[in-house]
């Protein structure tokens, strides 16, 4: 790195690559498929599916709409926590998502593999908003009644995430990204609320989906 | 006593017709080489001359059917070269199967200049030939420097004959040299339309480009420079002419990028010595002195230690032209460990079409000798297997000397070419430190400066509304950068 920058500081005057863009997105609609895996949940596993569309209006600025679908497991520690010590632990996680959002891929190099290959990739942040179904298992109390009760929630949601595309042509790359949905949640009367309600002692929180994204898109 | 010779010799006469029925048995029934042995014999002892051009033909049928190209063209040559006769029935038949094999595999240079030393009519020239015998013509004599002739001999081949292309691209060099631009860009564009060869089209682009430099229509030229692809064999030659062409457009940021990328590690071992001195003249006409003689000194280190090496080569190697041949071979194959610093000539002269023909003829021929090791032992009874070894080893052995005798010639050019420019360098340093610099920037002066045209890297023009993007040259250099370098560099001189 040094001996990089000492080539750069001799010189009065410098040396460019100045050529039409590898990879170009701008007007240009993109198709995504991930999987994701929410990181968050401690006694179940969600995984989740989803497609994406976005419209390019530049090389930084980008408009999407993606639809995600989950399914949720239980985890071998919760099953053994109702199996062997009877207790029945309450959970909640997102069943499926729509969702807008704005793409900023402010940063765009290259990777160059042991082979020779160059990989072409960006960077970029995402923030937007949707809705959310969540759903709460509420245990049963009684002991001797295994039925438990759920509620789904229909919420207001919002995201944010970053992420990175691999182009592999001029049509096709892979992309990870590790987003969060944001939903607001009141835990008393189990609804959504928009804002903190006045004089409440409810207590209300945020609840988090941390998703683990991959998948691959194709541009049109 | 007469009635026994009578009868004895009417046994003799039937036994030799039943052999050449016997091997038209074969040849029909698809036993190339048993019919190929027993033409071979019939051949040798014939009974007529009849029997013996017949015999003659079938063993070339043979040969051929079994996919020795270069026997069978042995064959075909001997009734070609006898000429067109009454009596020589398969005259028209052996050269249009000669022009066939040539196109499948190439029958070398040698071979074709002494067929065409047949004296033929032209109008004799079965139809489907004329294509093959006018264009060697055609190239026989352009390479002799008869030009007229062989614009005469390329307008003659039929627009039907696959020869037809390629002398379209001929006769667009010799429109050329007659500076007749339109003419010459005209046939390199049929060249580039009708051709299905990916490499003629892109030699084609690149002539259309030269056409323009000639004409001083440099802006035009680099749209066609910029046409051949990265890939090519012919893209750093039209980088290094693109570089030529933006010095004459006074665009000397855009000269310096397009050499910036001969000093790759990339290029290492290429021949463009010549890219040092624009590289210095560029600065001279920017007043960076100590850049030109950076630049002249860069030449030095790098060209001076190859002359010795080259003399060494050329003296060592002046008789004995197939050796050399075979020491060039021994480069591209990699065990070349002698004469480190002319290895760069050496990579050059592997890369000429002399080499790389001769080449496919060594091993076409290597190949039929080898298969021939293998062939039955009919053939070796006969006497098959020793005509043919004898033929293919001296095809093989003259191609080999004459490639050899033409790449020392080109070694020979090289010496004199570094020396051309070494003494261009000692000029310009000399007058520098003379300090005769504006008398030297005056010599340079380029009357041709295009404000209008405005380029990126890879000799592109900016196009309106395109997506460039911008990487810092910081001392690596990065494969796919490569011919995109662009310097921002501004004039010492004073105003």
């Amino acid at each position: 790195m040094f001996s990089l920058t000492l080539f750069a500081e001799t010189m009065d005057y410098k040396i460019n690559v100045i050529r039409p863009r590898y990879f170009v997105k701008k007007n240009r609609l993109e198709l995504a498929s991930e999987a994701h895996m929410v990181m968050n949940e401690t006694f179940t596993y969600t995984l989740m599916f989803s497609a994406m569309t976005a419209y390019h209006l530049t090389e930084y600025l980008a408009f999407g709409l993606d639809a995600v679908l989950g399914v949720n497991f239980n985890k071998a520690d919760n099953k053994t926590l109702r199996k062997d010590y009877g207790i029945n632990i309450g959970t909640s996680h997102t069943r499926y998502n729509l969702n807008a959002s704005i793409m900023w891929s402010p940063v765009y190099g290259k990777y160059q593999l042991s082979s020779g290959r160059l990989i072409y990739f960006d960077t970029f942040f995402s923030a937007g908003g949707g809705y959310s179904n969540i759903s709460i298992k509420e245990p049963s109390e009684d002991k001797n009644n295994n039925k438990d009760t759920f509620i789904h929630l229909d919420c207001v949601a919002a995201s944010m995430g970053a992420g990175q595309r691999f182009y592999l042509n001029k049509h096709v790359s892979l992309r990870w990204q590790i987003r969060n949905i944001i939903v607001h949640i009141d835990q008393a009367d189990k609804t959504c609320t928009p804002g903190p309600a006045e004089n409440s002692t409810m207590e209300r929180y945020l609840y988090h989906t941390i998703m683990f994204q991959a998948g691959a898109s194709y541009f049109i | 006593m007469s009635q026994v010779i009578i009868l004895l010799f009417v046994f003799v006469a039937q036994t030799s017709f039943a052999n050449f029925k016997s091997a038209q048995r074969d040849f029909v029934g698809k036993k190339y080489k048993k019919a190929a042995a027993k033409f071979f014999q019939i051949m040798n002892y014939p009974k007529s001359t009849q029997e013996k051009l017949k015999s003659e033909w079938g063993l070339a049928q043979s040969l051929q059917k079994l996919g020795f190209y270069y026997s069978a063209s042995k064959y075909y040559s001997v009734i070609v070269r006898r000429g067109a006769s009454q009596r020589n029935a398969y005259f028209r038949k052996a050269f249009e199967e000669l022009g066939e094999i040539n196109s499948i595999i190439n029958l070398g240079e040698a071979h074709i200049v002494q067929l065409l030393k047949t004296k033929v009519n032209p109008a004799r020239i079965p139809g489907v030939a004329r294509g093959f015998y006018f264009h060697y013509q055609g190239v026989n004599s352009f390479r002799n420097g008869n030009y007229k002739l062989a614009q005469s001999a390329f307008q003659k081949v039929p627009s039907s004959s696959p020869y037809h292309v390629k002398s379209l691209f001929f006769l667009g060099i010799l429109a050329n040299m007659e500076k007749l631009y339109g003419r010459a860009i005209s046939y390199f564009m049929k060249v580039k339309s009708s051709s299905d060869s990916e490499w003629l089209q892109e030699v084609a682009t690149l002539n259309i480009a030269r056409v323009h430099y000639e004409a001083r229509r440099y802006r035009q030229a680099l749209r066609y420079y910029a046409e051949i692809p990265r890939e090519s064999d012919n893209w750093l030659q039209a980088l290094f002419e693109g570089s030529w062409a933006f010095f004459l457009m006074k665009k000397y940021n855009h000269t310096l990028g397009n050499i910036h990328t001969f000093t790759s590690p990339f290029f290492h071992n290429r021949f463009y010595p010549e890219i040092y001195v624009l590289q210095a003249i560029t600065f001279l006409n920017l007043c960076r002195y100590d850049e030109v003689k950076s630049s002249i000194n860069k030449f030095k280190d790098r060209y001076t230690p190859a002359f010795k090496d080259l003399r060494k080569l050329i003296n060592r190697y002046r008789s004995d032209h197939a050796k050399f041949f075979r020491l060039i071979k021994k480069y591209r194959e990699g065990s070349l460990k002698g004469y480190r610093n002319a290895h760069v000539v050496v990579d050059s002269l592997s890369r000429r079409d002399i080499y790389k023909e001769a080449l496919m003829t060594v091993r076409f021929s290597t190949r039929e000798l080898e298969r021939l090791e293998n062939a039955s032992q009919l053939w070796l009874r006969s006497g098959l297997i020793d005509d043919l070894k004898s033929f293919l080893v001296k095809k093989r052995s003259v191609s080999m000397s004459s490639a050899g005798a033409k790449l020392l010639e080109g070694a020979r050019e090289s010496v004199e070419y570094l020396t051309e420019l070494y003494n261009q360098t000692r000029f310009i340093k000399a007058e520098l430190l003379l300090g005769r610099v504006d008398k030297l920037r005056s010599l340079l002066k380029v009357s041709t400066a295009e404000k209008k045209a405005n380029f990126i890297g890879g000799m592109r023009e900016i196009a309106r509304k395109s997506e460039l993007e911008f990487w810092p040259f910081e001392g690596e250099y990065w494969e796919d950068e490569l011919g995109g370098y662009v310097y921002d560099i501004v004039s010492s001189c004073k105003k």
